[in-house]
């Protein structure tokens, strides 16, 4: 067999469908996107040895899926869900529950970045 | 072996090779810029070792016409294309749910020559899964300055979903070209597979380790360097996934003849040394424990006399291979039914995956999780990693078979035929010529 043309034909495979994946990809918008441009600042300005702890407030069955979505698009950095080993707080509310929620996000905390993407707000806090 | 199939265990060689040195960069703090040294320097080394055909030419093998040549490029082609057509369409942007929450977080960790142990610091993400994976990767995305790309680990994924039927193509090929043809589309149309190649997850690549570990043990006798690839392909398979360390030790059972064979013992363990080192170093450095493993105790060997939990995973198994692999009953059906008409026994490779899906079997029955949930979690990945063996082998053993008439008659009428005295004399020339050539060969090497 054409052994060049063989090993050839395996990476142009690969090219194409490199080429439509990006294309695809580019189109689609869902919640880990979501909350990667809401998380920008944060990854932009905390050292990567930051050990976040982390809160979701809003729909209960998305807790889980949103603290791993933090945890992949923060890393390096360390996320956990034990307040007790946190250097910053990262909560990440539910834009219709943040007027109500907003005293217990920053309860004495010294808000470092807050913002809005979409449905939620982003928030930053100090350690209390 | 084919050149295309030597190019191609030269580049999952390379992985391990890759994922090994840098996890020793990390480790002991050596820069990026040395480890990039090293690792080309390995590449061209091995490039130089396993690319020339040594003592098994490709010209060992029958020749086909130019033709026919095409024919089999032309095959080849419109499967890739199809895969490359459905791939990006079942592919997820950030991948399926392990590979952002384990294997693309992991390498994102190991991307940071600081802190990567961090990765050690969750206890829900099983950190003691080994690195082959994600320290590929995390080179990468290092040499590119791209953690964030989500282009890197398609590509990766991508290639080695392609490669692994090529290589099985490849081997068939020469054999019998039908056959290969067949077996080479069970790839492109089963979806399933696709998905999971695309989903980046480390079974496919697991898969492709293991395939490709086996396929050099069939030029063992030929070169005693297929030998060392082999006992390095099934160290790359421990070294991505901790099935891998099972898959290896059954392969070292089924094939313990060829492994430890007088000329070969000394060769197996030496070469085990390699990633044994790399291995080791990593359990060491790993401070938790697996949690199949860490949560089994005495009780779990109770499982075994626990008849509902046999007829659950079979029930399961059978389920699996119905829903997501539908034209692997009716191959395996066909191929059955020609190993009873032509009263031949199943080959080595076929014992090899039934032992394997055995293995994974007991796993699964001795499991100390909620059997159920462990079920639905794993099975259908698990036999992903099986599936391109379950056809090679299927494959290999059907091209062995032979299918001229004229060649089966042939060999009906010599098994009925009494065996005379020129038959005699025939037999005794052809066996003298061999010895001679075997002679030859070996005064050569």
């Amino acid at each position: 067999m054409k052994n060049i043309l063989f090993i050839i034909l395996i990476f142009l495979g690969v090219v194409y469908a490199t080429v439509n994946f990006e294309e695809k990809i580019s189109s689609i918008y869902g919640l880990i996107d979501n909350v990667k441009d809401g998380l920008a600042e944060v990854t932009n300005h905390a050292p990567s040895n930051t050990n976040f702890s982390f809160r979701f407030l809003g729909d209960t069955t998305k807790t889980y899926i949103m603290s791993t979505y933090a945890r992949y698009l923060l890393a390096p950095n360390y996320v956990s869900n034990n307040e007790s080993e946190y250097d910053t707080m990262l909560t990440i509310c539910d834009a219709r529950l943040y007027a109500t929620a907003k005293h217990e996000i920053e309860d004495g905390r010294k808000v470092l970045m807050k913002q809005r993407y979409n449905q939620y707000y982003f928030i930053e806090t100090s350690r209390k | 072996m084919s050149t295309p199939n030597r190019f191609m265990i030269f580049m999952a060689i390379l992985i391990g090779c890759i994922s090994s040195l840098y996890f020793f960069s990390l480790l002991f703090y050596i820069p990026l810029a040395i480890t990039t040294a090293l690792i080309v320097a390995a590449a061209i080394l091995l490039f130089m070792w396993i690319l020339p055909s040594g003592s098994t030419p490709d010209n060992n093998l029958p020749a086909y016409s130019n033709r026919k040549e095409w024919i089999g490029i032309i095959v080849l082609a419109y499967g890739i294309i199809w895969m490359a057509i459905v791939a990006p369409e079942k592919a997820n942007k950030y991948g399926e749910w392990d590979a952002y929450t384990i294997w693309n977080l992991h390498a994102r960790q190991l991307a940071d020559p600081q802190h990567w142990k961090t990765i050690f610091r969750y206890a829900d993400v099983h950190a003691d899964y080994p690195l082959c994976l994600p320290a590929a990767l995390a080179y990468f995305m290092r040499l590119m300055s791209s953690p964030d790309s989500l282009i890197l680990p398609f590509v990766f994924h991508m290639l080695i979903t392609i490669s692994l039927p090529a290589i099985i193509y490849g081997e068939l090929w020469r054999k019998n070209a039908v056959v290969a043809a067949i077996i080479f589309a069970m790839f492109p149309i089963q979806v399933f597979y696709i998905f999971q190649g695309t989903s980046q997850y480390a079974d496919v690549l697991l898969s492709f380790f293991f395939l490709c570990a086996i396929i050099c043990t069939k030029y063992i006798q030929q070169n005693r360097k297929y030998l060392i690839l082999s006992v390095l392909l099934l160290g790359c398979c421990a070294w991505t996934k901790n099935e891998g360390l099972l898959l290896a030790t059954v392969m070292f059972v089924v094939y313990s003849r060829r492994y430890f064979a007088k000329d070969n013992i000394k060769y197996t363990l030496l070469t085990l040394l390699a990633p044994i080192a790399v291995i080791g170093t990593f359990k060491i450095v790993c401070p938790v424990s697996n949690d199949l493993v860490s949560e089994s105790g005495t009780s779990t060997w109770g499982y075994l006399l626990d008849t509902d939990r046999y007829i659950m995973v079979f029930n399961y198994f059978v389920l699996t291979a119905r829903k997501k692999f539908v034209y692997v009953g009716l191959l395996l059906s066909i191929y059955l039914i020609l190993c009873l008409v032509r009263k031949k026994r199943p080959g080595q490779e076929f014992l090899l995956f039934a032992s394997c899906l055995f293995a994974y079997f007991m796993v699964y029955v001795l499991t100390p999780k909620d059997l159920k949930w462990h079920l639905y979690t794993s099975c259908e990945r698990l036999f992903v990693q099986l599936y391109p063996l379950m056809l090679y082998a299927i494959g290999i053993d059907i091209a062995r078979m032979k299918w001229n008439i004229s060649e089966i008659l042939q060999q009906k009428n010599s098994q009925q035929q009494p065996i005379t005295a020129n038959t005699k004399q025939k037999i005794k020339a052809t066996v003298s010529t061999n010895k001679h050539n075997r002679e030859k060969r070996e005064k050569k090497r």
